[in-house]
């Protein structure tokens, strides 16, 4: 019994300090953003600010028309939700034909499909970038887009949980009569919403999150996105981290609000989309 | 008639909006990739030459720009991929050890664990590079405190990867503790109270039940972290930006400076291949021996 | 009556707004650059009075990025068929030839030549580096040096006069011994005289400056051969090894932008570093500096620098109209370049340096004088790939990872590969 005790003490002092690890790199980037910028390099270090001061966020938001960050943000929003729309769309789609349907040349299809999920993104990285180019796409919203869409995990996701959906109900669906896109549309898709759900999170904080395509892909500063616009507040000139900070924090927020908000299937999704992908 | 044609039609109207886009933005560009990489495409000049295997041979050959830089952008991948992966891999697994167990605010624990997740590369780095600022930043100040000399974190070729992991480990340990703990979820609950009938102690159920149980979600994890580690490229490319000299610089940024910066689109396509050619096949090598482990 | 003020204005606004649109034959002119901090603001003041100025004849319309990614974006932009690439753009002049090589500049002397403009106006070597291979490809805005800049409190501590700073190696290297030192007695040096950082400016500035003092260069007279490992380069980055690393007048390992910090923070006295941080040490609280040229501390005075060059792409040759109407957006912005200049830059033009508005401003004026000593970098369409190896050189040299003989043989070894497959194709 002495010795569970001891364990469990031991435990909450590891778990405490891991979790002050983890929070402290949050902290000091929430102190050093609310600090004047002249006290951000004080040293010794002030770790709670002697002064506190919105300036950071004020200057960043309305004071920067070289670094538009709303429209940074807006951005990121505009091609997160376009493309989590488009892929939950076009997917499930296709998972249910993959998986409820028979059609010539299925198999040869979905194995073809599964085959390139072992493509890393850095294949098609310059042959995407001339194809926009190409298409006189280069710096414009389709491109932040498309190339989302075409990845093939959300299919093999969303076949996964329509085949362990019972068919019954489908098949009842269409003695009574009812075409194969009513099936999908009233009976499937509603069944799936979990998985929708997890893909569309997991889409979501991908897009949002895009690095290294928007940085390529975007020229000027008004169509680039929240995650490779913050870059460019890294001036030549002096890095400035009060602002780093609240820029930073600013790109945090919408992400960290979304996930507390769906945390239940977040934490869901991740064991659907982790353990069965 | 047209009835049934339309329903044998059916199914590949489902199917083609994805098809579609996949065919357009993937399977297209890996063919049209390998195509460029057989070309000297450099965007300003008008006519691209077929060169056959000639941005290949730069890569094999000794003497070459690009065989001097390109190697060691791929060692250095590897090297990153060797100190972050077990390091992912560990903490994660440890993480979800700990918030499974017995403890209050388990909750808590587990989103403080995963809020760097959901962060994006620059604004991991950005907090990173001010926690490891040599003058005034935060680690440094307790180096100081605990009377240690401060450290040069991002110009000093060791203490730039230390950063670059740590930075990694902050940031993604947590997807790993989830996934981690999905899977020690998933093990019997019978399975440790027959153990503790028989007497064995929390390190021995540890060691023979949870640990086996947990082998399937293991080879997952560190297959998914090895191909992730193998495409670093944010961290690098913000905090050292590939220094001390080219100590740090990753596959992917010496791709992404060839094409971008050098302008020479058919060597850099070249590279991209020669480096997926690699990710794939350690993927596959990796699942393999897991595997054929895993049966047992 | 105030019913009635609005109610005009409101049809003054209305006027303005249709006639605005009547006149839609306006002239838009894509004008890319790659100023993000202070100087991007002003130069935007700038464009929106221009602007102003040809409201329904000329509208610029100004894009901003970093520099590194600008570079990439011109080629790729100017290769593409979108709608978004530049008419004019502003490129560094060692960055021209690259861009003229590769024939997407439209040839400038014609635009001189109508404005009027001649080498006497503008300081000497600015003015011969936008040629290339004959034509010119560059008209320079702005000149920017590396400067120094010192900490006046910790000169006048130290004995020195801040009024009259180093300007003799001996003279420096005694001020830089003077300032190092242990200021709280825990008997590790706090304080230092100068910093030779191993990330920018010092590879790309500090020791390009060392090396053109010493009598080195970068390439040899017809530029077939890499010589960044002759006997002067070497003894440059020896000057700079040793003080960093025996004499300890620098910090060592230091941080991109650490020794910034330090100078902001007191604890730095001669802190050298571009042109363009006056604004932002202007905004330092407590810190009581001054800017000088950088002085001599090899044989014979030279100054890295680089400048500002308009250049203008294909696409503005699109019709006599638009090539019209760049010229003139040049022409406003460098007559009145001296308000550029109060974003920390030395107009190019000799004219507007002599102007009472630039000689207000104390410290580009103080900077400025030693305007005709700056060096730029070679003159070369591969000249980036031909440096980045010595930066990296310099770099590990200077954080003491590798000698400086050696290293310097490898970047030569590195830039000769680059030059030489350049050479191969040509």
């Amino acid at each position: 019994m002495q010795r569970e005790k001891n364990l469990r003490i031991l435990t909450y002092i590891i778990v405490i300090s891991f979790a002050a690890i983890w929070i402290l790199p949050l902290l000091w980037m929430l102190s050093t953003a609310l600090k004047p910028e002249s006290q951000v390099i004080a040293w010794p270090i002030e770790i709670i600010p002697k002064e506190v001061t919105f300036d950071n966020f004020y200057d960043i938001i309305f004071d920067s028309p070289r670094t538009p960050i709303l429209r940074w943000f807006f951005n990121s929003f505009f091609v997160s939700t376009a493309t989590t729309f488009l892929v939950l769309a076009v997917d499930s789609l296709a998972a249910y034909a993959y998986a409820r349907l028979e059609f010539k040349g299925k198999n040869v299809l979905f194995w073809l499909l599964m085959a390139t999920m072992m493509v890393p993104p850095v294949t098609n990285l310059i042959p995407n970038y001339l194809i926009m180019d190409r298409l006189g796409w280069i710096d414009s919203y389709q491109a932040l887009i498309f190339p989302q869409v075409a990845a093939v995990f959300g299919v093999f996701l969303m076949r996964q949980f329509f085949i362990g959906l019972p068919s019954e109900l489908e098949d009842a669906a269409y003695i009574d009569g009812c075409n194969r896109f009513q099936i999908f549309y009233i009976i499937a898709l509603p069944m799936a919403k979990p998985a929708l759900i997890a893909l569309g999170l997991f889409t979501f904080r991908a897009s949002w999150n895009a690095f290294l395509w928007p940085l390529i892909i975007t020229n000027s500063a008004k169509m680039r996105p929240l995650t490779p616009g913050l870059r460019l507040l890294q001036s030549n000139f002096m890095t400035e981290f009060g602002k780093l900070m609240a820029g930073a924090f600013i790109s945090a927020v919408p992400v960290i609000i979304i996930f507390i908000i769906a945390q239940k299937y977040f934490v869901k999704g991740i064991a659907l989309t982790g353990m069965k992908g | 008639m047209f009835k049934k044609y339309l329903r044998k039609l059916t199914p590949y109207l489902f199917i083609t909006p994805h098809l579609i886009f996949f065919t357009a933005f993937l399977a297209f560009p890996a063919f049209y990739g390998i195509y460029i990489s057989l070309h000297k495409w450099e965007p300003l000049s008008f006519n691209k030459p077929f060169i056959g295997l000639a941005n290949y041979q730069k890569l094999f050959t000794s003497g070459t720009l690009q065989n001097r830089y390109f190697w060691n952008a791929l060692v250095n991948t590897l090297q990153f991929v060797i100190f972050s992966v077990p390091a992912l891999v560990l903490i994660g697994l440890l993480l979800a050890i700990l918030v499974d167990s017995k403890i209050k605010y388990k909750g808590l624990f587990r989103s403080i664990f995963y809020t760097p997740v959901i962060l994006s590369v620059t604004s991991v780095t950005l907090i990173w590079m001010w926690m490891l600022d040599s003058q005034t930043g935060l680690i440094n100040y307790f180096f100081n405190q605990l009377g240690l000399e401060s450290v040069a974190w991002l110009s000093r070729e060791t203490p730039a990867w230390i950063s670059l992991v740590v930075t990694t480990v902050w940031w993604t340990a947590g997807h790993n503790m989830l996934l981690f703990l999905a899977g020690l979820q998933d093990i019997p609950q019978h399975l440790y109270e027959a153990a503790k009938i028989d007497g064995a102690s929390i390190f021995e159920q540890f060691w023979y039940i949870t640990l086996p149980s947990l082998k399937p979600t293991t080879l997952f994890v560190t297959v998914m972290t090895t191909v992730a580690s193998f495409n670093v490229f944010g961290q690098p490319f913000m905090m050292t930006q590939g220094g001390p000299g080219r100590s740090t610089q990753v596959a992917i940024m010496y791709i992404q400076q060839e094409a971008f910066t050098n302008y020479k689109m058919g060597s850099a396509a070249a590279m991209a291949i020669v480096v997926s050619l690699f990710i794939i096949i350690i993927g596959i090598f990796q699942f393999k021996i897991m595997s054929s482990d895993v049966k047992y | 009556m105030r019913k009635r003020v609005k109610v005009s204005v409101f049809l003054v606004v209305i006027l303005l707004l249709t006639t605005g649109s009547v006149l839609a034959e306006e002239i838009t002119l894509d004008f890319w650059n790659g100023f993000t901090g202070p100087d991007g603001t002003g130069m935007g003041k700038m464009v929106e009075e221009f602007n102003k100025e040809n409201e329904g004849e000329i509208e610029v319309e100004m894009q901003v990025m970093q520099w590194g990614t600008y570079y990439q974006k011109v080629v790729t932009a100017l290769s593409t068929r979108s709608d978004s690439s530049p008419d004019i753009g502003i490129m560094h002049v060692d960055r021209v030839p690259e861009f003229a090589s590769k024939g997407v500049l439209l040839d400038l002397d014609q635009v001189v030549a109508d404005l009027g403009w001649s080498k006497d106006d503008f300081s000497n070597s600015v003015w011969d580096a936008g040629i290339y291979e004959g034509n010119r490809y560059g008209i320079p805005l702005d000149v920017h040096p590396l400067t120094m800049y010192i900490n006046k409190d910790l000169f006048e501590e130290a004995g020195l006069d801040p009024e009259d700073p180093p300007k003799t190696p001996a003279e420096f290297m005694d001020a830089a011994a003077k300032m190092t030192k242990d200021t709280d007695g825990d008997g590790e040096i706090d304080q230092w005289g100068t910093a030779f950082p191993p990330l920018w400016p010092g590879p790309e500035f500090i020791l390009p400056t060392l090396l053109r003092q010493f009598g080195g260069s970068f390439l040899n007279e017809d530029g077939t051969e890499v010589v960044v490992d002759s006997e002067e380069s070497i003894a440059a980055l020896e000057y700079a090894v040793d003080l960093v690393h025996n004499k300890g007048y620098s910090p060592t390992d230091i941080q991109q932008d650490g020794e910034v910090t330090l100078f902001r923070q007191g604890r730095l006295g001669m802190h050298l570093n571009g042109i363009w941080m006056i604004s932002g040490f202007k905004d330092q609280e407590g810190l009581n500096f001054m800017s000088y040229p950088v002085p001599r501390m090899g044989q014979e005075l030279a100054i890295a620098g680089n400048s500002h060059n308009f250049v203008f792409f294909r696409k503005a040759g699109n019709s006599e109209a638009e090539f019209e109407a760049a010229a003139k957006f040049v022409k406003y912005i460098s007559n009145n370049s001296d308000k550029w200049a109060t974003f920390g830059q030395i107009p190019a033009r000799n004219s507007v340096r002599d102007t009472q508005a630039f000689k207000s401003l104390e410290h580009q004026a103080s900077i400025a004088q030693e305007v005709d000593s700056v060096v730029f970098p070679p003159k070369h369409p591969i000249a980036s790939s031909i440096l980045t190896p010595y930066y990296e050189a310099v770099n590990l040299a200077i954080l003491g990872q590798e000698e400086p003989a050696a290293a310097l043989k490898d970047a030569a070894e590195a830039g000769q590969m680059a030059l030489d497959e350049y050479l191969q194709t040509q």
